[in-house]
């Protein structure tokens, strides 16, 4: 009995330093066999890099991405509704409102007319109501210029915003 | 107390000092990757480019600018280490100097500890989880000046204890606790806990320590502190501080306190109670390991205070510097609110909790009714768990650092650095050198490279700017 009770408390007990100590070798076998796991950029894509506002990522990515008007894997709960898309980086970036992005992408031969004219006049209206509701100066000025077909569904309250 | 017994390995130091060792070579690692800071470091590199040894040593020592901060050690000790050691190598030498200290301060720390049985190994495991985990410890590691000012503080503290707890005092002894002492104190100004460490510590009869060093010690100090307030005038400091009212004044005095017994308030805000009433995992981690640790060695100093045995004794003299250097870390919180502030208390409140626990693991193992050991092991599990994911928050919190400097080399680098007030000729091949180095290889928020699961709990090191990201 003294001896279950003992392995019960060691074992809930020690549980967890142990598992950090593990984690602590596979992060130092890592680095000794020359992988730096912790440290190399990773599959993250730039749609997460500029969600979060991640500068230097964003760099990385642009510069790897085979054309920077391909098409990417997208979301965003107040435009679309979770239903996912495929979007431009030029258009992610002007979701998110980032202006370092849309300038890095510019920079990098990004086309905002081929960028914005790829999505469908629903996703445009939508992306241009949330831009007038968050007061995206940039994002409004990019979609009236390139997509003026998305005002048709904008409401006049929101216009008036 | 300290001395192993010669010729006698127990197995309970070997793998309690393999498993620190493990640790602390994970910590190294992780700080060794932090690129060097421009905010700091850069800076300071272009003035000790530009300025003379004698001209930096009078500035800092006789002619000091009058701040609350008085470090007339640390440009010295810089331009020397950039000028005579580092010769094109920055990064290899400060960030050397830094991991080296990492593992100064595990190897002292767990010298420090008793470690005699499978419970103690525990204990100690988990106290040194608790100095590696606590917030206060990432700022002594992400190394805003090269090679990390607070950690050089926490390695000069744990020198200290060592002699103190020695089994006798020795000449060589008092020497070494009286130059780290005076060199602590001159450093940074937080170091004169370490001093006030030896000199309470020899008062309390703990055996490596003796009235006469000490006493000679607070005469030093006095002279030091005399000299310190000649520069700077405690009114006029007061004057200079972050906080001008009273009540702020007391509030700002007892965050650091509180920063450490509970792990609220930070960056002058409480950030950590609201964000666990909120129900961030995080925040609940931070507050219940912090609450639950600082109410055990409570209940652990009152259920032992009157029990005769002489290791006790010890124990609770211990406390006792524990207890005068928190309250003491008040003095700094009016003038600067960053996590450090509090580092010797930390140091303290590790070695405290070892106590604690290895007499909380005892107690609960002895428990006969079932239902009460339920809830004992349960609570063990609870520390064990909440200091373990803390402390593997310290890699996660340095890779969120290494990312902001990446930044400042990346995109601020100029304004940061100061460029425009130095001399082209001195700021452009130093950038030029330090610059490839410090962006390769490119780094990724830590957000976006570690599971969002892992994010949720570990993310309360960046407080207060990460939590605002969603």
């Amino acid at each position: 009995m003294r001896n279950r009770r003992n392995f019960t408390f060691f074992a809930l007990v020690g549980a967890a330093p142990i598992a950090l100590a593990l984690g602590a070798a596979v992060l130092l076998l890592a680095a000794m066999s020359g992988r730096h796991v912790m440290w190399q950029p990773t599959d993250a894509d730039l749609v997460s890099a500029i969600r979060h506002q991640s500068p230097v990522a964003i760099k990385v990515f642009v510069e790897a991405l085979p054309s920077v008007d391909t098409p990417i894997p997208f979301s965003h709960p107040r435009i679309l509704n979770s239903r996912r898309l495929e979007l431009a980086p030029l258009a992610i970036a002007l979701a998110y409102g980032h202006a370092y992005a849309v300038q890095v992408l510019l920079e990098a031969g990004s086309d905002p007319a081929k960028a914005l004219g790829r999505m469908s006049r629903e996703t445009a209206s939508a992306l241009l109501a949330y831009a007038i509701e968050t007061q995206n100066v940039l994002a409004i000025e990019y979609l009236t210029t390139y997509r003026a077909d998305a005002r048709t569904n904008v409401t006049p309250a929101e216009q008036a915003k | 107390m300290v001395e192993p017994r010669p010729g006698v390995v127990s197995p309970h130091r070997v793998v309690f000092h393999s498993y620190a060792l493990l640790v602390a070579a994970a910590v190294a690692y992780a700080a060794y990757m932090v690129p060097l800071n421009v905010n700091d470091s850069l800076k300071h590199l272009f003035f000790v480019e530009t300025h003379d040894f004698f001209y930096i040593v009078y500035r800092d020592l006789i002619n000091a600018l009058g701040g609350a901060d008085w470090r007339p050690l640390h440009l010295p000790l810089t331009q020397l280490t950039y000028k005579y050691l580092a010769q094109g190598h920055e990064h290899l030498v400060f960030k050397g100097i830094l991991v080296a200290c990492v593992f100064l301060t595990v190897g002292l720390f767990v010298r420090v500890l008793e470690v005699k049985s499978w419970p103690d190994v525990l204990a100690a495991a988990i106290a040194l989880l608790v100095l590696l985990g606590h917030h206060s410890f990432g700022g002594a590691v992400e190394a805003v000046y090269p090679y990390g000012v607070e950690i050089v503080l926490l390695v000069c503290q744990f020198a200290v204890l060592n002699i103190l707890l020695a089994r006798e005092a020795t000449r060589a002894g008092e020497i070494a606790a009286f130059s780290i002492s005076v060199f602590a104190i001159v450093f940074k100004e937080m170091g004169g806990f370490v001093g006030a460490t030896y000199i309470l510590g020899s008062m309390l009869r703990l055996p490596g320590g003796t009235l006469r060093s000490a006493g000679a010690l607070f005469a030093a100090y006095l002279a030091v502190v005399c000299y310190r307030f000649m520069v700077s005038p405690p009114r006029e400091l007061l004057a200079k501080s972050a906080v001008h009212e009273y009540f702020d004044i007391v509030l700002s005095a007892a965050a650091p306190v509180l920063n450490i017994l509970i792990s609220d308030p930070r960056l002058g805000q409480f950030v950590t109670i609201p964000q666990a009433v909120a129900g961030k995992p995080w925040a609940i981690i931070y507050f219940t390991s912090s609450l639950l640790l600082s109410i055990l060695i409570l209940v652990w100093a009152w259920s032992t205070s009157r029990q005769a045995d002489e290791s006790y004794r010890q124990e609770h003299k211990v406390a006792v510097i524990f207890l005068v250097v928190l309250l003491g870390s008040a003095m700094f919180g009016p003038f600067s609110n960053k996590d450090y502030v509090p580092i010797v208390a930390l140091a303290m409140y590790s070695v405290v909790s070892f106590y604690a626990l290895r007499w909380f693991f005892a107690e609960a193992l002895q428990v006969k009714r079932l239902a009460v050991y339920a809830v004992l092991v349960a609570l063990a599990a609870g520390f064990s768990l909440s200091w373990s994911v803390r402390a593997a928050g310290l890699i996660y919190y340095l890779r969120q650092v290494s990312f902001a400097y990446q930044r400042e080399w990346a995109f601020g680098l100029d304004r940061l650095a100061r460029t425009h007030e130095f001399s082209p000729s001195i700021t452009q091949p130093l950038i030029a050198r330090l610059r490839p180095e410090a962006l390769s290889p490119p780094l990724n928020h830590p957000h976006l490279v570690y599971p969002r699961m892992i994010t949720h709990f570990m993310r309360g090191r960046d407080c207060p700017e990460a939590c605002q990201l969603r």
